[in-house]
Order: structure tokens, then sequence, then C-alpha cells
């Protein structure tokens, strides 16, 4: 569905370059759940966000379905990131003034067949907790509301960058559930960036970089139920 | 230099942007101050040395016909130092090259040397030879507006003689510093001129000899004006006059000592209004910059900095912006200082004005921006101060948000979700949201403030001269004359339609207080002249008895249905106890008004008329102007159209100095608020913003909502500024420099004015919002992310 070659990208600090990515090649598949990991600085972030069309590579090639991404505008990624991408970050970036349901429905204002926010908060198990601004919710909570606004426009593409990296270990694990759930209902394909080894055992593959290379590609053939998942 | 300091700098650099719009007020507001003040200064300082050195009088008097020894008895007077008698007298003057009628005022010199009241200051050539019959003086406006110079010559029609004069000096005169002719409001250097003779021609060409027409008094210091003022009328009634003046009544010293009034009230409001707004910028920008930076306060007094010293870091750069503020305000106020000074010297000939910029305004501006930094700077220092470490390595509380009234009240279908966050922003700083509308407002009113009065002027001249005033050309006649007046000036060229005008002299008393001015009178079925009521329908004058403007009844305390006494200073000089039937609302001066045949009746006189009002074929107005200048008859003309083209010239010469002076500062003001409000309504909403374009909103879309903001704010504070321009136009209308005897400035303000005041700050508007927005379209998306907040 979405295909990376040959992706590098480097960054210009002063004299010296900085290689976040150094020619990767991946393909995120249809309804696929990948588990991204690697340690810090290994470029993660960096690849995550030029799947999502939040970044642009120095080099290499990007195509979503039939459509060349690569040397797209800010313009054209805008609008692959409004029909087709979903996000989810460590620290929520939910809008404070705005409830959960209201923070659902900035995504479906703009979505050309989203759920309804309400169901998208449902699915993500918050249905009690639809009026609430974020700062009347729990770390875990905030995080479900990112979910459900990720995936309120029914994205062919779900991106999240340590969902659980601000969790413990008993509401991470109802993100991932609510991850898993989305990923198997709605068939989004799903990218989870993660420092936690445990995590990949709920994937489909497990991508493994180094850095800004891709150090090995794991296939797992029974993925486990995020309930089983412990750390 | 200290780690601490070099913290301030950076601080500073990073909010250049901002620090730069608030100086600009500050600047604003001293500029104002150093230039407006010391122009007055300027003003104050030529007008006394022009005064002393030319021994300008104390007390004014004109009269008839008195023998040169009442002199003596005037000068016995307690208080009464120096007595000049003059022979004072109007005529027609006809230059080469000028078509208009031209009045001119006739004043003596002493036979020989100068005179001992009322000097002239000579610009160009000498005084007329002691006794020369035919030499002249000519004041220095009318010279220059003709061209004329010493060895030209120009002839005059005195009291019925024509008699050829040479020009051999060019002088201004104290008493013509703001050289009015007879019946006008504005200068016409082109239609009235002063000139200078030696007495014995004067005296004998108006039938003066050992007689006066005019005397001037100077006083001692600790003379009692009101007691020598009642004296000099008790001693010159029988001879014929229309009651002494002191020198601040004395036409040309009045206008000059308002329009100082005027400049003093500009001088005095408007930087409160630029110091206030900078105090309410430094206050959101230190307390913005106090909130974000807890974490490095606290690190700061974790570290042993005192409190003192961490709150002073902040206030120092609050002292970089007054610093420059004030250093640019002298600087541009020394310009503009320049600028009016000049603007003034077009209206007033004070041969000394130059500009001086002084140290004094320079010192006062700088402790006025100094005020406002330390009330701007207060509040956010003290919490520096009083911020324990412990709490300030926390971060702060997270804000609570509510729904807005819009939605309690149930209006929110058509509020699209990303509006709610705009609304729910403002709603939870009404205090600052209120502050920033505050400042626009502020902006706009201050445009309006500087610009209304030409609309005033405007339609002051358009009820004066169209709907009050009819005629084409009003003509003054040498003496008055029965009614069959009007057929001859029928038989002038053109001349289509005359209408009789007598005015009386007159004292009115109510009590103890007392004025002089005039009845004015004309035939209740007159159609070129009407008094106007408050709506600007024509009023009937009233049958029997008095209308009075309604500043003249302010001024005696009496309403209608009152008497009022009257002593007419002409004639037979009747007293009459008179009945005032209603007050009238007029602009100009203060008259009383009154049927033809009452005022004749009152005077004791059959139906007769010294003026009249002329309809006149516009074709045909030249071959008018060469007869009247041939007919001694007629001593002095009033055109409209030439009185409205002369103010149009006079007021679009200083248009554009007006306008720029208008339009910066507005733009100033605006610039300072509205930059501030972008840059901080950008710090603190980029996250959210760019969160929304991570989930996929165009960039159009996100800089709709922050522009959707600011533009809440923007016509917030434009509509608050329109009528709060209109309120501080209404506050200066009633200040003594614009509620004057001579003039009341009615408060108009055209819809130009109102759409041109929002304009300017509208544009300043959307500069600052287009700047705001190419910001947010660079802001790193991926940067975003990564913050915690
Ligand atoms: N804007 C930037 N400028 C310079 N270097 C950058 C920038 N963004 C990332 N890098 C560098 O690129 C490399 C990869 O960064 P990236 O954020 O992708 O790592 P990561 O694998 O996500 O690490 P972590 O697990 O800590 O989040 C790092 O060495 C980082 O320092
Ligand atoms: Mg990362």
């Amino acid at each position: 569905m979405v295909r990376l070659r040959g992706v590098s990208k480097r960054y210009q600090m002063g004299a010296t370059v900085v290689h976040a990515l150094r020619g990767v090649d991946l393909d995120l598949l249809a309804g696929e759940l990948l588990v991204l990991l690697g340690p810090s600085g290994s470029g993660k972030s960096t690849l995550l966000n030029i799947l999502g069309g939040l970044d642009v590579p120095t080099e290499g090639e990007l195509t979503y379905g039939d459509h060349d991404l690569t040397g797209a505008g800010p313009d054209e990624l805008t609008e692959y990131r409004r029909r087709h991408v979903g996000f989810v970050f460590q620290f929520y970036n939910l809008i404070p003034s705005l409830t959960a349901v209201e923070n659902v429905r900035l995504v479906t204002d703009i979505s050309e067949h989203p759920m309804d926010a309400a169901a998208a908060l449902d699915l993500v198990g918050l249905s009690e907790r639809l009026h609430h601004y974020p700062a009347q919710l729990s770390g875990g909570e905030q995080q479900r509301v990112a979910i459900a606004r990720a995936v309120a426009k029914q994205p062919q593409l779900l991106l999240c960058d340590e969902p659980t990296g601000a969790l413990d270990v008993k509401t991470g694990v109802l993100v991932l559930e609510a991850l898993h759930r989305v990923n198997r209902e709605l068939g989004s394909s799903t990218a989870i960036i993660t420092h936690n080894e445990a995590i990949g055992s709920m994937a489909d593959r497990v991508v493994r970089l180094r850095d800004g290379r891709i150090a090995s590609v794991e296939r797992n053939a029974t993925p486990a139920p995020p309930s089983d998942i412990a750390w | 230099m200290r780690a601490l300091h070099r913290k301030v700098l950076n601080d500073a650099l990073r909010l250049r942007g901002q620090l730069v719009a608030i100086v600009l007020v500050v600047a604003c507001g001293v500029a104002i101050n150093v230039g407006m003040r010391s122009t007055m200064n300027s003003l104050l300082e030529a007008r006394a040395s022009y005064y002393a050195h030319t021994r300008f009088g104390d007390v004014f008097a004109t009269l008839v016909r008195a023998p040169e020894r009442v002199a003596r008895q005037l000068a016995e007077i307690e208080g009464v130092v120096v007595v000049e008698t003059r022979v004072v007298a109007a005529a027609t003057l006809d230059v080469e090259g000028a078509d208009e009628v031209i009045s001119a005022r006739l004043v003596s010199l002493p036979d020989r040397g100068r005179p001992a009241v009322n000097d002239i200051a000579l610009s160009a050539g000498r005084l007329p030879e002691p006794e020369s019959a035919d030499e002249a003086v000519v004041s220095e406006a009318f010279a220059e507006a003709h061209g004329l110079h010493p060895g030209d010559s120009l002839t005059a029609l005195m009291d019925g003689q024509l008699q050829r004069l040479r020009l051999v000096g060019v002088a201004n005169a104290p008493e013509y510093t703001y050289a009015l002719g007879p019946g006008s409001l504005f200068p016409d250097d082109r239609r009235f001129g002063v000139l200078f003779l030696r007495r014995a021609p004067l005296a004998a060409a108006f039938d003066l000899e050992g007689a006066f027409s005019d005397v001037s008094l100077r006083l001692a210091p600790d003379a009692r004006v009101p007691m020598v003022l009642s004296r000099v009328d008790e001693l010159l009634e029988p001879y014929g006059g229309i009651g002494a003046v002191a020198r601040e009544d004395q036409v040309s010293a009045f206008f000059l000592a308002n329009e100082l009034i005027q400049l003093q009230t500009f001088s005095r409001a408007l930087p409160i209004l630029f110091l206030a707004v900078s105090a309410m910028l430094l206050n959101v920008v230190l307390g913005r910059l106090v909130a974000t930076q807890r974490p490095e306060i606290a690190a700061l007094k974790a570290l042993g900095y005192r409190d003192r010293e961490v709150g002073w870091h902040y206030a120092e750069l609050a002292g970089l912006v007054i610093f420059g503020g004030t250093l640019c305000g002298v600087l541009v106020g020394a310009q503009i200082g320049g600028w009016m000074t000049n603007m003034y010297g077009d209206y007033y000939r004070l041969p000394t004005l130059s500009f001086q910029l002084g140290a004094r305004e320079v010192l006062e501006g700088t402790v006025a921006a100094l005020i406002a930094a330390g009330v701007g700077t207060f509040g956010s220092v003290r919490r520096v101060v009083r911020l324990p470490p412990a709490e300030a390595l926390r971060p702060p509380a997270p804000p609570v948000y509510r729904a807005t009234l819009l939605e309690r009240l149930g209006l929110d279908r058509a509020v699209p979700t990303a509006a709610r966050m705009v609304l729910r922003e403002l709603e939870r700083r009404p205090g600052r949201a209120l502050l920033s509308a505050a400042g626009i407002a502020a902006a706009t009113a201050l445009a309006i403030a500087n610009s209304f009065t030409l609309d005033s002027i405007n339609f002051m001249l358009n009820v004066e001269y169209g709907l009050s005033k009819r005629d084409d050309v009003q003509v003054a006649l040498a003496e008055p004359r029965d009614l069959g007046v009007l057929s001859s000036l029928l038989d002038l060229p053109g001349v289509r339609r005359a209408e009789p005008l007598r005015t009386a002299p007159v004292r009115f008393i109510a009590g103890t207080r007392r004025k002089t001015t005039a009845i004015t009178a004309w035939r209740p079925d007159s159609e070129l002249v009407a008094l106007l009521d408050r709506d600007l329908a024509p009023l009937e004058l009233a049958p029997g008895g008095l209308i009075l403007s309604r500043k003249l009844g302010e001024l005696l305390g009496v309403g209608a249905g009152d008497r009022v006494e009257v002593e007419v200073l002409e004639g037979r000089r009747r007293r009459l106890e008179l009945p005032v039937a209603r007050l009238a609302e007029t602009f100009v001066g203060i008259g009383a008004y009154a049927p033809l045949h009452d005022l004749c009746r009152w005077l004791g006189e059959t139906e007769s008329a010294n003026g009249a009002l002329l309809s006149v074929d516009g074709a045909q107005i030249d071959a008018l102007h060469a007869a009247i200048e041939n007919t001694p008859l007629i001593t002095g003309l009033v055109e409209r159209d030439a009185v409205l083209a002369n103010v149009r010239t006079m007021l679009d010469e200083n248009l554009g100095t007006m306008l720029t002076i208008t339009i910066g500062f507005s733009l100033a003001m605006a610039f300072g608020v509205l930059y501030n409000a972008a840059r901080i309504t950008l710090a603190e909403r980029s996250r959210d913003l760019a969160s929304l374009r991570v989930l996929g909103f165009r960039r159009r879309e996100v800089a709709a909502i922050l522009v959707g903001e600011l533009a809440v704010l923007l016509v917030l504070g434009v509509v608050m500024g329109l009528f709060a321009g209109r309120g501080l136009a209404g506050l200066l209308v009633r200040t003594p420099g614009f509620d004057t005897e001579q003039f009341r400035m009615p408060l108009v303000i055209d819809q130009g004015t109102y759409a041109l005041s929002a304009g300017v700050v509208l544009a300043a508007g959307v500069a600052c919002a287009w700047s705001a927005r190419r910001r947010l379209d660079r802001v790193d998306l991926v940067d975003v992310l990564k913050a915690r907040d």
C-alpha cells in the first residue's frame, strides 16, 4: 500500500551532517499491523513521519497506492494526510480547549467518509467521557481520544509514534487493545513505534532499525492479543 | 557582561518584533509630548517676545470721533500707563493685477517716530517719512499674497476719495497676527490687508483732525482690568465708543490664545492615550514572558539569585523598550514639532517664531514614558518576585475551559468545531482580549479625534454659507441708509436681488453680566438669510423680541422668556429692556437677531440698512467688483464663493501634514497593539494549529483559525473605537478651545472619517495577520510534535 524505496534523510547541523535514515526500503501492506523497534536515535520517528507525509526524504521515493508522492509539495502532502493518514503521538497532541468528542469532530468535519465521532470514542471505550476536556482525562484516556481522533476518518494508514510511551502497563494495554481493534475492524494498515520489545508480539511484522538502516524484519505468523502482553 | 544581562539581551532579541512594536507606541507618545509641547512653548515664547517688543496694548477701544483731549482723561484712569490714540478706518484697495475687491484697514502711525503702543515690526523697507502724505507700510501677509514690495504702489478708496499710495515698507503688527477681515473667521490674505500711514494724511482724509477713532492703552501690571474697561467705556460713550476690550478679547490675540489652548488640550490628551496603550502592551508581553519562563525563574532562584535581582531582570527589558521609545520619540518629536511650528507660522504671523526643542519637554516625555513602563511592568515583576522557586518548577495548573456563552445559549449549531477553539480561548482570557480590543479601539478613536475637525469645519461652512446665508455677496455700507438704497444696489451689474441688513452694536446687561456684541436684523420675508434650529430647519425671527445665539444666552445666563437690558452703542445710545424669544444654535460669533422694523423702532429710526445681502449673476461678478471699487457707498464686501475657496485652500494646504500625522500615529498604535496580539496568539496557538495540520487541515484552514481570532479582536476593537472616537470628539468639542465666543465647533463626523479611521486600523490588522500567517506556514510540524508543551 505504501512503498518507500531508497529513502534517506540527512540533517545539516552546522558543519556536521546527521544521517537519520540511510537508504530504507519498506512496504506497508494493506491491513497489516507493523511494529517498529530500535534504539533511540535510530530513525524510527523520521521514518514514520515520512510515511505519513509529515516530513520529506532527502533522497528516495514514496508512493501511496499508485500515487507517486516523491517530491510532493506541502499542499499535496496535506491532502494525502487529510484523506488517508491517521496519527497518534506520544504526547497526545489534543486541543486543550475542545472536549473529547470535539477533538474527534475536528477530524470528522474535514473527512469524506468519517465515522460518527461518538462511535469512534466508543471504539476506544470512552463513550462515557465524550464531554470531558483533555485536562479532565487521564493520560491513557487522552491517548485513546487521540486514537479515536486518528481513526474517525477511517484512515487507510494509522501511524503511532510511541503511543504508550507516557503510560503505565495497564493503561498501555488498554491503548494497544484500542489500536488492535481498529486495525482488525477497520482494516487500517497500522504502524506502531515503540521501545518495548514485548509489543512486537502483537504485530504481523516487526521491523528493527539501527543507525538509520533496517536491521531486520521478522514475520509473526500468530500475533498475540494485546491483553497477553506484559512488561 | 553578567550572564543575567546576556539573558536580557537574548530575550530582547527573541521578542524583537514585539518590543519594536511597543517602542513605536512609546515613541509616538513621547513624540507628541515633545513635539506638540515644544511647539506650544515656541509659540508662547515667540508671542511673548513679540508682544513685549511691539508694546502690544492691554486695552483696545474703537469709537466714532473723540477730540484729542479725551486722551488725557483716559491717561488719568487708575492703572493706565500709556495712551495711544489713532485714526483707524476702513477702505477698499485696488491693487494692479488683482480682480478681487480688497478690504483694508488703514491704521495711523504717529506723525513722527514710532507708536508707544502697538508698534509694528518692519520686515522690509522703512517707516513713512514724518507727515508724508502718500507713503504707506503694508502688512506682510497681504504683501506676500499680492507680491508687493517697497517701491510698488496701489490705490485706496478712502472715504469716497481715491488716493494713490506708495509702499515704503512691509511689516507685521501684533494686532494682526491672525489677520481677520471684517466678518470672517479665517484670514484671507488676498482680500484683506492692513496699511499703516502717518496720522496727518489719514486724519485729513477721514475728517478726524485733532481727533481720534481708536485708542489703545498699556496698563500697569497691577491694574484692575474690568475697572479700567468700564471707565474707558464711560469716557468714550459720548464719542460713539462701542465698548473697550481687554487684550484677551482682541480678535487676533484671542484666536492665537485659543489655538494654544487647543494645542494644550491635544498635547495633554494624546500622550496619555499612547502611554496607556504602551503600559497595556508591556503588561501583556511581559506577563506572557514571565508565564513561559517560570522554570527559568525557578532555576535562577534555586541558584541563589535574590528575588529582587530576578525581578529587576525583567524590569530591565521594559527599560530597554522605554529607552528606545524615548530616543525615537524625541527625534520624531523634533521633526513633527518643526512641521507643526511651520504650519502655525502660516496662520499666525509671529516674526520671531522658530521651533525650539525644549529640554523640559524631553524630560517630561521621558518621565511619562517611565511611569507608563512602571505601570505596565509592575504586575509581572511582582509576580516574578513573589513566585516561590518550588512552585515555579511545577508546570502551571492546566487552564480550565468551558463551553462559551454562545454554546450555553444553544446557538452553537452554526459554530464549527475549529471556531469553538477560538471562542473558548478568547473567553478563557477575556481580560487580555478586552485589553487588545481596547488598544485597537484607542487607535481607531485617535484617528477620528485627529481628523474630525475637518468635517466639523466643513459642516460649519456649509451651514453658515449655504443654509443660513444664501447670498452670493454681502456688502457693508459706509453708514445707515433708508431702504431706498436697495434700488441703487439693484442697479449694480449682475445684482438680481438685494435684501437690507441692519446691524447695531450693543451691550447686553443681565444682572452683573455684560457682553458687547451686535444685534443683526433683516426683514422677516428675507430669502437670503435665516436662523436655523437644532435640526437645521429655518427659524422665524421673533416679532417684537430677540433671538440670541445659544452661547450668548449662556454667557448672560438668560433663556427664552427672560428679559435682557440692552445698551445701544451708536446713535442716540438708547437703553432698552427687550424680551428674549428663544435661543438659536449658531456656530460663529455671539449674536442677537431681530426683525428689521423692530430693531429700527428700538433705535428710534425709520427702517434703514447699513448692509445688504445680494444675489448675483455669477457671470457678471467681475463687473460688479469693478463697480463696487468705485462706489463710496460700499465699504466692505464678503463674497461667499471666495470665502469658501479661501478656507478650502487653506485646509487643503495643511491636509497632507494633518493626514500624515493622523494616519501615522494611528497606524503606529494599531500596529503596536495588533502585532503583539498576533504574535502572542500565534505563539499560544501554534502547537494546536500544528496539530491540526498534522491531522490533515490545509494551511488555509489553519490560517483561517488564527486570522479568525485576530479578526474577532479587530472587529470588536474597531467597533468599540468608532463609538469611542465619537465620544472623544464629543469631549473635545466641549473643551474651552473648541467652544468659544468666536466659534463653536459642532460635533460632526462624516462617514468618510469613520471609514478612514477604521480603514487605517484594519490595514494594520491585515498586515499583522498576514505576517502571522506567514510565520504559521513556516512552523515545523515535526518540531511541534516533539515538544511536550
Ligand atoms: N530536526 C533535526 N535536526 C537534526 N537532527 C535531527 C532532527 N530530527 C532528528 N534528528 C536526528 O536524526 C536521528 C534520528 O532521529 P529520530 O527522531 O528519527 O530517532 P528515533 O529513532 O525516533 O529516536 P527516539 O526513540 O529517541 O524517539 C537522531 O540522531 C536525531 O538526532
Ligand atoms: Mg522518536
